[in-house]
């Protein structure tokens, strides 16, 4: 075989099959250009594929020639033979790719481009997850410092308002419709008397006086609250106490009542010291009316009494006329004793203060009385107190005070009882007690027993001057004197009379400064 | 029997005091006006005087003071309705004899003048 005349045709092909391959390659390059600048286009990435594809088969078809030309042309026409069916079969298998790449990139990059937007979407979904979760985390956190400031809050609050509960000098309670108390704090317990541990207390069953309850009720019930209601209830030690109630209704949330929470106020001591100021103003001007009126009575008294006496002179002493005059006479004398006792009681009689023993004073006046309170079957017993500080006093006024308080102990106990008297020293002041185990002052006359000319004695038995006597020289003593009844000391049981104790304290002379001469004239206005 | 002068502002009482005394046969000179019996002492002497505390001008212990004064021998009981440590104590001290609380019983009034006229 010549090879001249299929030269040119075979340089042509050889120098082809270069060309092709190179032009492959170059159309690659700027296939891959044009991809990384838009990297979303379709036909650059088409391209790219394809030039890939079409590289891949212009470098195998291209070198199949070239090594075919090599090897016939060299003379090994028979190792061609055993080459040609392999560059055959990766012709065959670029060409099925490059018409692969042409058919299915399409689907390809559609199915690329799904997965990627789902890729994306999930990784949308997990970086919200994970703001969403950091978000959480954050506000987890965040609540639980809310719950810590507001639990400390509540911790305060609750504290705050549960020494206010504890530590209030007032009563507060909470109690269930039917007055059942549910909590009621320390000074409630300790002013009502009640035991701390027990169980159920009852409010309503407190009020002394079931009017009061009904207002404090019906108060509750239509209004919804009670303002200062002065209610009256039994304390620790028996005695009365006045309590300034104000109370709210609870309600469920049906808006029914269920219950009711309040606040009580003693008002005992500052009734009682009222009382007392109001008894002092009242005893203050009864006082100087009654020396005023003691005053005026005093000379047509003297007058007539002289009269009187004058007159009895002239007439016989057997004789009625006589008679007539002596009834006159004691009569006048009886008027005669009251304004004493009125003057008395007015502080304006003379005194006389020295250092006095109180014991002793009391077993002078006992010497003369004693004996008469044996006959109505009253035994006196005497708790004095040994070496009793003196006090400084008019004795005759002081021996005025125990007559009086005898005297009516014995009136208190017509069928026999004990009186019993007691002194004691306490802080600068002596105190002494005079009970009885007689009738008792009933509570309506308790207030007036000190006044001018109350008596519960018969007509002409009683002056009513006896206490009101007693009441100022106590104060112009610088002493103070009260009344107790029933006795709550030593009466065991609720059959034994009440009794009546009057507690006296007066000032111990160490500490006693004597009045001054505008005290003794106008000491009743302002002494206690 | 003395000369007493009776000074009181309520002329009942100096008229029942004149007529108690004149029976334990005094002779009695009864005033209600103070000027008029300080006058009357100026004037007689007199043995005693009964002067009542409070009366219309003066006090009775002003009107002792004065009468004490003019006739220093004078004795004197005072009488008052309104008895006071410190008025009892001003006329003993101005030289009163005795003081006496009103209403002064009769026995009591004849007793103390004896006594009085006495020393």
């Amino acid at each position: 075989m010549t090879g001249l005349p299929l030269l040119p045709a075979i340089t042509v092909e050889f120098i082809g099959s270069a060309l092709a391959i190179l032009l492959a390659f170059v159309a690659l390059g700027y296939a891959r250009a044009l991809t990384r600048l838009q990297p979303n286009n379709f036909i650059w990435g088409f391209l790219f594929y394809f030039c890939i594809a079409m590289a891949a088969f212009s470098l195998s078809r291209g070198f199949g020639h070239m090594l075919r030309i090599v090897l016939v042309y060299s003379g090994r026409d028979l190792l061609w033979k055993q080459l040609s069916p392999f560059s055959g079969g990766f012709n065959t298998v670029l060409m099925i790719s490059v018409a692969a790449v042409t058919i299915y990139y399409y689907k390809g990059l559609a199915a690329y481009k799904a997965i990627r937007t789902e890729a994306e979407k999930l990784a949308d979904a997990n970086a919200r997850l994970a703001s969403n979760a950091h978000q959480l985390q954050q506000l987890n956190t965040h609540l639980e410092e809310i719950v810590e400031e507001r639990t400390r809050n509540l911790s305060d609050s609750e504290k705050k308002f549960r020494n206010l509960f504890e530590n209030s000098k007032d009563i507060i309670y909470f109690c269930d419709i039917n007055g059942n108390i549910s909590h009621i704090n320390s000074s409630g317990i300790d002013l009502l008397g009640f035991d701390a541990s027990a169980q159920t207390i009852n409010f309503h069953s407190l009020f002394n006086n079931k009017e009061v309850l009904e207002t404090y009720m019906t108060e509750l019930c239509e209004k919804g609250s009670v303002s200062d209601l002065d209610m009256q209830c039994r304390g620790r030690d028996g005695t009365t106490r006045h309590i300034l109630l104000s109370a709210n209704a609870i309600y469920d949330q049906n808006g029914d009542i269920v219950g009711c929470e309040g606040i009580g106020k003693d008002m005992t001591r500052l009734r009682t010291i009222t009382e007392q100021l109001i008894n002092h103003e009242k005893m203050a001007s009864v006082g100087q009316m009654a020396a005023g009126v003691a005053h005026e009575i005093n000379t047509p008294l003297g007058i007539i009494l002289g009269y009187t006496q004058l007159m009895m002179d002239d007439y016989p002493n057997d004789s009625e006329t006589h008679a007539n005059l002596q009834v006159i006479e004691r009569q006048t004398k009886a008027c005669r004793r009251i304004v004493t006792d009125l003057l008395k009681f007015s502080r304006q009689s003379a005194s006389v203060k020295a250092h006095l023993d109180i014991n002793g004073i009391i077993e002078e006046v006992l010497s003369v009385t004693e004996h008469s309170l044996n006959i109505d079957r009253i035994t006196v017993t005497r708790c004095f107190a040994p070496e009793l500080p003196m006090v400084i006093g008019d004795i005759e006024k002081l021996h005025q005070v125990f007559i009086n308080l005898f005297n009516n102990a014995q009136y208190a106990m017509p069928d026999g009882g004990e009186l019993t008297i007691s002194t004691d020293k306490a802080r600068e002041a002596i105190l002494v007690t005079v009970a009885d185990s007689g009738i008792g002052i009933a509570d309506t006359i308790k207030n007036k027993i000190f006044d001018p000319f109350f008596t519960t004695k018969d007509v002409g038995r009683g002056t009513g001057l006896g206490l009101s006597v007693t009441y100022g020289i106590i104060q112009e003593h610088g002493g103070i004197i009260t009344v107790e009844s029933p006795v709550v000391a030593g009466r065991k049981t609720e059959q034994m009379a009440p009794g009546t104790a009057f507690h006296i304290r007066l000032p111990a002379a160490d500490n006693h400064q004597p009045k001054t001469r505008e005290d003794q004239e106008y000491g009743g206005n302002s002494r206690t | 029997m003395a000369e007493i002068l009776v000074l009181d502002d309520v002329l009942d009482a100096v008229v029942l005091i004149k007529k108690i005394l004149t029976r334990q046969h005094h002779q009695v000179h009864a005033f209600t006006e103070e000027e008029e019996a300080l006058a009357f002492v100026g004037k007689h002497p007199v043995d005693l005087a009964i002067l009542d505390i409070k009366l219309k001008k003066m006090s009775g212990v002003q009107v002792l003071e004065r009468m004490k004064k003019q006739c220093p021998a004078l004795r004197v009981i005072m009488l008052t309705g309104y008895p006071t440590i410190e008025t009892a104590q001003e006329a003993l001290l101005l030289g009163a004899g005795e003081y006496c609380v009103k209403p002064i019983d009769k026995t009591e009034l004849e007793e103390k003048v004896a006594s009085v006229l006495a020393r």
